[in-house]
């Protein structure tokens, strides 16, 4: 298998990993009814360490997922997804790898961000809404959780890529060895 | 391709767009495509997989740290409270309807032919916005759009909004999307009952509104709601009678010409693993699902005129079949002729207390309306009805 395939198998994981957590097992298992975004906090990270393409489309598909299994219309959180992951790939050239705290101080504010785009398209689509209170008892918490998430999670995503660009490397690096004999 | 990774900026504004109009097309609409459907079929699979994984390992950790006990004597308690508390709604429900049907020369409702299909909860939305969630059964196993669906103890859940081959999608009635024709039980006064999209992480902590209610209606916190057996706004139809919840507090303020309240669904959505789908028998053996033994009988030959002109029945091939499904109350006698080429001709008779009298005043006065070269067929769904000892002249 060469690189490309093992970085789409890899993809793919990661979005059913994604799924299953926010629809399986985070709505049963949470606190006080606050779970955090994985789906941002992985769209976050593989923006800044890939870049808008990777990171959009990453949130597009696993948006559009939720969307089909879950929402009452197509868009509604593939639209936010995508939104974010193209954001966050804006800065991939610009921070460094290392720096730990941008990812998550980023991934607080997309959290806040699509709430507010959720509201906002409920709102558009014609239902009442009602969020009195909900951003300190629900959004802020949701975003510090997600922001926690996304330390954790950037953390193994940036070892695992690392590995995967030696590994690939020293096989390129074998296969131009070869080719030159 | 190498356009859109060099202009991200772009590629976004381009995306939102054509998500926007995604949005706009798909708000509103009752059926998926088959794309839809395709992909939830398979991804509903390690969906409902690790449904269950994650239910029981959430269970092992409630045993392993010996809090079951307790959890376990609570829930059954409040499980025994919630399924009290249904039979006692539906004894009052049933007082109350047996009180009004004596005052209406004995006619009995007709209750329609349904099935129960047990489904097995296999996700939730992610969003604080709406509540909506899938299950494992889908269009092969009968469901269809508009089927209700209750918990355990026959509390009102919500409704099927989509369905794929194998799994469907439940719109709660704590949606936003969710509007529901509902009476309130003591005074018998027709409501409407919708979900709000509050923000909540806690299902348990949503609530719904009552809505289009007179300001001079004597609606009290405490009171029943039951489904009013109309068809509400989504276009289908709900059985009668199925309790939502209890009212918890009236707006008293005289603003609106209308008043609303709030109440408590009686259905716990955050506990919510498995659920019952009522569905019309009609449906499952459409997909060739037997709902319950269906004895079917010929009548000889020699009957087969109901009053019509022997030869012209015959000319028809007017055999007069007759199908019996047992009905746990009431009855319902449906007799109807059909004739391909002068249009059919149906006649439905609500008879509670039926016998063969009944089928076979029915069936001739439909015989005398139809056409002379009507086929007719005679339906019973009457449990206490022998259809070998139908009469037919």
């Amino acid at each position: 298998m060469n690189f490309k395939w093992k970085h789409i198998l890899f993809y793919a994981l990661g979005i059913l990993a994604n799924l299953l957590l926010e629809t399986v097992f985070l709505p049963s298992y949470n606190i006080a009814g606050i779970r955090p975004d994985t789906v941002i906090a992985a769209v976050v990270c593989i923006g800044i360490l890939r870049g808008s393409a990777s990171a959009g489309a990453y949130g597009m598909v696993t948006g559009f997922l939720i969307d089909i299994l879950y929402s009452p219309y197509m868009g509604y959180f593939a639209l936010p997804y995508s939104l974010i992951g193209f954001a966050a790939g804006l800065f991939s050239q610009q921070m460094y790898a290392q720096n730990l705290a941008f990812p998550t101080a980023f991934s607080a504010v997309a959290t806040l961000l699509k709430e507010a785009i959720l509201g906002l398209e409920t709102r558009v689509v014609g239902y009442k809404t009602v969020a009195n209170g909900a951003f300190f008892r629900y959004f802020v918490p949701e975003a510090l959780f997600t922001a926690v998430v996304t330390l954790i999670v950037f953390y193994f995503l940036r070892a695992q890529l690392r590995k995967q660009w030696k590994r690939s490397r020293w096989e390129g690096i074998n296969t131009m060895a070869r080719f030159d004999e | 391709m190498s356009f859109f990774k060099k202009h991200p900026v772009i590629t976004a504004l381009i995306l939102a767009a054509i998500l926007i109009f995604a949005i706009t097309i798909t708000a509103g609409r009752k059926n998926m495509t088959y794309v839809e459907s395709g992909v939830g079929d398979v991804t509903s699979v390690p969906a409902s997989g690790f449904s269950r994984f994650t239910g029981g390992v959430g269970a092992w950790f409630r045993t392993a740290f010996g809090v079951s006990d307790l959890q376990k004597e609570t829930a059954k308690l409040r499980e025994e409270n919630a399924r009290l508390n249904a039979e006692l709604v539906g004894k009052r429900e049933q007082e109350l309807e047996n009180e009004r049907l004596k005052t209406m020369l004995k006619l009995v409702e007709s209750k329609t032919d349904t099935s129960y299909i047990a489904a097995r909860v296999i996700g939730k939305t992610p969003g604080y916005w709406f509540s909506q969630f899938s299950i494992n059964q889908g269009r092969k196993q009968g469901l269809k759009v508009g089927d209700v669906v209750v918990n355990a103890e026959g509390a009102l859940v919500g409704r099927i909004s989509e369905v794929g081959g194998n799994w469907s999608k439940v719109e709660s009635i704590i949606d936003a999307d969710s509007n529901i024709s509902a009476i309130i039980e003591r005074t018998r006064d027709d409501v409407m009952v919708r979900g709000v999209a509050t923000v909540s992480g806690d299902d348990s902590q949503r609530l719904c509104e009552i809505y289009t209610l007179p300001l001079d209606n004597d609606l009290q916190p405490g009171d029943v709601i039951v489904t009013s057996g109309l068809g509400s706004m989504g276009g289908t139809d709900m059985p009668k009678g199925i309790p939502i919840g209890k009212v918890v507090s009236v707006d008293i303020s005289s603003a609106s010409i209308e008043r609303t309240a709030l109440l408590a669904p009686d259905a716990g959505f955050t506990t919510l693993e498995e659920v019952l789908v009522i569905v019309e028998n009609s449906s499952l053996l459409e997909v060739g699902i037997s709902p319950s033994p269906l004895p079917t009988f010929e009548p000889e030959a020699d009957r087969g005129s109901l009053g019509a002109d022997p030869a012209a029945t015959d000319a028809a091939s007017g055999s007069v079949a007759t199908t019996a499904t047992p009905a746990p109350t009431g009855a319902a006698i449906v007799v109807e002729s059909q004739n391909d080429s002068d249009g059919a001709l149906t006649a439905v008779t609500d008879a509670g207390l039926a016998t063969t009298d009944n089928v076979t005043a029915t069936a001739q006065a439909v015989a005398t309306a139809a056409p002379p070269s009507a086929a007719l067929a005679v339906e019973t769904d009457a449990s206490d009805i022998d259809p070998s000892e139908l009469q037919f002249e």
